[in-house]
């Protein structure tokens, strides 16, 4: 996982429960590197899950709640960082559909390294768009919180259903409906 | 904890984020620079490889600015005559023939004002003796990252012989043509010339007949009857000449149904009291000129009634294919041919029978047309019992 | 009523003859003959008897000086001459000649028949078909 995944983290823990929560869950997550993460790093995934892991225990919020939170935050990092990538949709769809490939293999070509999931998205004749979510990573909420974002980044009401193809949610189908 | 410590560690934890970051870094510039030594590597055999394709190319290859000579490899200078440092110091102009210059020069303002992306041109170019060839040449841009065009990459391509060639064939295919014509207009006047005087002959010869029934009776009626009847052979005779000469100068080729055809000619010819038709396989539809195969079949089945001394006349015609060919059989019951004439039947003027009924004109016609369309005619004959002749028509020549 | 005339033009003078005879053993022996032996001579007398113009043109093609074809075209380009029906009476089978003949507007085209007694029907049919045919006033 990469390093910039830690640091958006540790960021989004600070302005919502302050850098004693970063601390003490650093502490709790019993990290090699002790929280000492760079952006340009590369880091073994199961440690986010530790660490959100941590956070759940102290704040007492379900884990996946806390990464679909996550997610959100994230994809405003992104529109901060990269607006043109935004600009360059017209709508919340045409992004979404447009996240494998073309988002994520240009960020492959900046992170060879990176470890990225796949999406398959399917349009529908009604208007509605399936997006499939597929990785080992079962990060699936933070795919959701990414969704929610973008769809509220292009102002646009919707509906967001789940439904899980394999049970341990390696294998996720969003389906989006504009309102 | 206290604010200060908490602070203290975050401290801490940047930096041994951002040594980790600068080692990471370093470790990715010593990547970058293993990379491009080996893009440089490459770009090296890249460079010695277009360098060898350059030089050893079977075509000469001028990069050019502005009509100033840059680059020539060292065919151009071959073919130019010149050392490819006396090339450099030319332009284009300096080695294009007078008469073509202007043309080069258009087409290349075409070029630079991106009217065109390429152009492809037949010119002369000018030997440093004077000697002048002809040459295909090929002119596209050579870009510079931001669209400019850097340079005009010519490929040049001798093709002397191509156009010394072409214009061989031109003149031949010119001369053939109006020799045709001329035979054909020769023919034309040939049979009307040989045509008024026999027409007048035989008017005449009516006329005394007519006019003097007195005078010509018994034996001096019978000459003017066979002067007729020699006036008459001659006249087929003229007509069959010229047709054999008009073989293939019509070409109003349409499709022809070749079953119906049969038909037509067997209603169209005249036939005997007890007559039988019968016809045996797959007719095909051909493209053919119609009136060239009717004649085929009009001139054997005609032959196949006329020399016939059976009771009952029996015509059978017979149509197949081979991969390459169309065939037709035409087989009668009639007086049959002895071998030793199968030849020369197809020749002109071969009548076998004294007191014949044709010219000997009509199967050397049948032959010329088959061969016309890649094929070719054989007979098969027994005295007594009958005659087939088959015929066959090329594919390539009649296939729709 | 006047009388009917036919322009004759052929090069032998004993197609003349020829055609005259078979005139006068057809049904219509009261017709009168214009005979020429040229094209311009033919046309030289079309236009200096506009006011009576024959009922029909018959024409060889093969003549010295005009040739048949030729005048066919100066007839059809005249604003009078064009309405008279002109038939070539020829010995030529050439299909090039036909096509043009027709191209023309020849009325007909009719190749001479070689023995005299065919040519002796065919003149009667020419001309019992064409002096029956009502022409344009
Ligand atoms: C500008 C837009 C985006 C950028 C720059 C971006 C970049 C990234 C990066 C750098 C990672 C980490 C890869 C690693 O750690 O190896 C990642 C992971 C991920 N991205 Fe994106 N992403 C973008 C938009 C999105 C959107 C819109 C979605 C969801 C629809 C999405 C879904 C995910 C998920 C679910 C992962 C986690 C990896 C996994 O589950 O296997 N991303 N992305």
């Amino acid at each position: 996982m990469k390093g910039i995944v830690f640091t958006e983290l540790f960021d989004m823990v600070e302005t919502h429960f302050g850098l004693e929560m970063v601390q003490n869950i650093i502490d709790d997550a019993q990290l090699p590197n002790h929280g000492a993460y760079t952006k340009v790093g590369t880091y073994d995934h199961k440690e986010i899950y530790r660490l959100v892991g941590a956070l759940s225990q102290r704040t007492d919020t379900d884990a996946n709640a806390l990464i679909k939170a996550f997610g959100k935050h994230l994809l405003q990092t992104f529109v901060a960082s990269y607006p043109a990538l935004f600009e360059n949709s017209s709508d919340s769809f045409s992004f979404l559909s447009g996240v494998h490939d073309y988002i994520h293999v240009e960020v492959r070509k900046i992170y060879p390294d990176a470890d990225l999931p796949h999406f398959a998205t399917i349009d529908h004749p009604d208007g509605s768009m399936d997006m499939v979510y597929t990785s080992s990573k079962k990060m699936y909420a933070l795919a959701e919180g990414l969704i929610e974002a973008t769809m509220e980044h292009y102002n646009e009401a919707f509906r967001l259903d789940k439904e899980f193809i394999e049970e341990d949610g390696s294998k996720v189908r969003f389906t989006i409906s504009k309102k | 904890m206290e604010a200060i410590e908490l602070l203290e560690k975050k401290l801490q934890r940047e930096i041994a984020a951002r040594q980790e970051a600068e080692r990471i870094l370093e470790e990715k510039s010593l990547e970058l620079y293993q990379n491009n030594q080996k893009l440089e590597q490459l770009n090296g055999e890249l460079e010695s490889d277009l360098i060898h394709l350059f030089e050893n190319a079977v075509f000469g290859i001028a990069l050019t600015s502005n009509g100033d000579i840059k680059t020539v490899n060292s065919k151009f200078g071959e073919m130019m005559g010149y050392a490819v440092e006396e090339l450099k110091a030319l332009t284009i102009k300096d080695l294009t023939y007078k008469e073509d210059v202007s043309k080069s020069y258009q087409l290349t303002n075409a070029l630079i004002a991106q009217q065109v992306d390429q152009f492809e041109l037949r010119k002369r170019y000018r030997r440093k003796d004077g000697s002048l060839f002809w040459a295909k040449t090929k002119v596209s841009p050579v870009l510079n990252q931001d669209g400019s065009t850097r340079y005009h990459l010519a490929i040049i391509e001798d093709i002397q012989f191509l156009v010394e060639a072409e214009e061989k064939q031109a003149t031949l295919i010119q001369t053939l043509q109006s020799q045709n014509k001329e035979l054909d207009a020769f023919a034309q006047v040939v049979s009307h010339d040989l045509k008024s005087p026999l027409r007048a002959v035989n008017t005449l010869v009516g006329w005394l007949k007519e006019d003097h029934a007195e005078a010509f009776k018994g034996e001096a009626l019978e000459h003017l009857q066979e002067i007729e009847s020699r006036i008459g052979k001659a006249f087929s005779l003229i007509d069959g000449i010229l047709e054999y000469a008009q073989v293939g100068t019509e070409n109003t080729e349409t499709e022809v149904d070749t079953k119906a055809l049969v038909k037509y000619v067997s209603e169209m010819i005249d036939v005997p009291q007890q007559f039988q038709l019968s016809l045996e396989g797959d007719f095909p539809v051909l493209k053919i000129a119609r009136s060239q195969l009717q004649h085929i079949f009009q001139n054997l089945l005609t032959n196949g009634v006329k020399y016939n001394d059976k009771d009952v006349v029996k015509i059978l015609v017979k149509s197949w294919e081979t991969s390459s060919h169309y065939l037709f059989s035409v087989q009668d019951n009639g007086i049959g041919i002895p071998a030793k004439y199968f030849d020369k039947i197809f020749t002109m003027f071969s009548t076998l029978n004294e007191q014949t009924k044709g010219t000997g004109v009509g199967l050397a016609i049948v032959k010329k047309i088959c061969e016309h369309y890649g094929g070719t005619i054989i007979v098969d004959s027994k005295e007594g019992q009958g005659t087939t002749f088959t015929f066959s028509l090329n594919k390539q020549h009649t296939k729709l | 009523m006047d009388k009917k005339t036919i322009l004759f033009v052929d090069d032998d003078f004993l197609e003349h003859k020829k055609f005259e005879r078979a005139l006068k053993k057809s049904d219509n022996p009261e017709l009168s003959i214009e005979s020429f032996n040229d094209g311009s001579e033919a046309l030289k007398w079309l236009e200096s008897n506009k006011h009576a113009p024959p009922q029909l043109i018959i024409l060889d093609l093969n003549m010295p000086l005009m040739n048949g074809l030729e005048l066919l075209e100066l007839v059809k380009q005249d604003h009078y001459l064009k309405r008279i029906p002109v038939v070539i009476l020829t010995t030529s089978k050439n299909p090039k000649d036909i096509e043009q003949a027709h191209l023309l507007q020849a009325a007909g085209y009719i190749v001479k028949p070689n023995s005299n007694v065919q040519y002796q029907d065919t003149i009667q049919l020419i001309t019992q078909y064409w002096m029956t045919s009502q022409s344009v006033a």
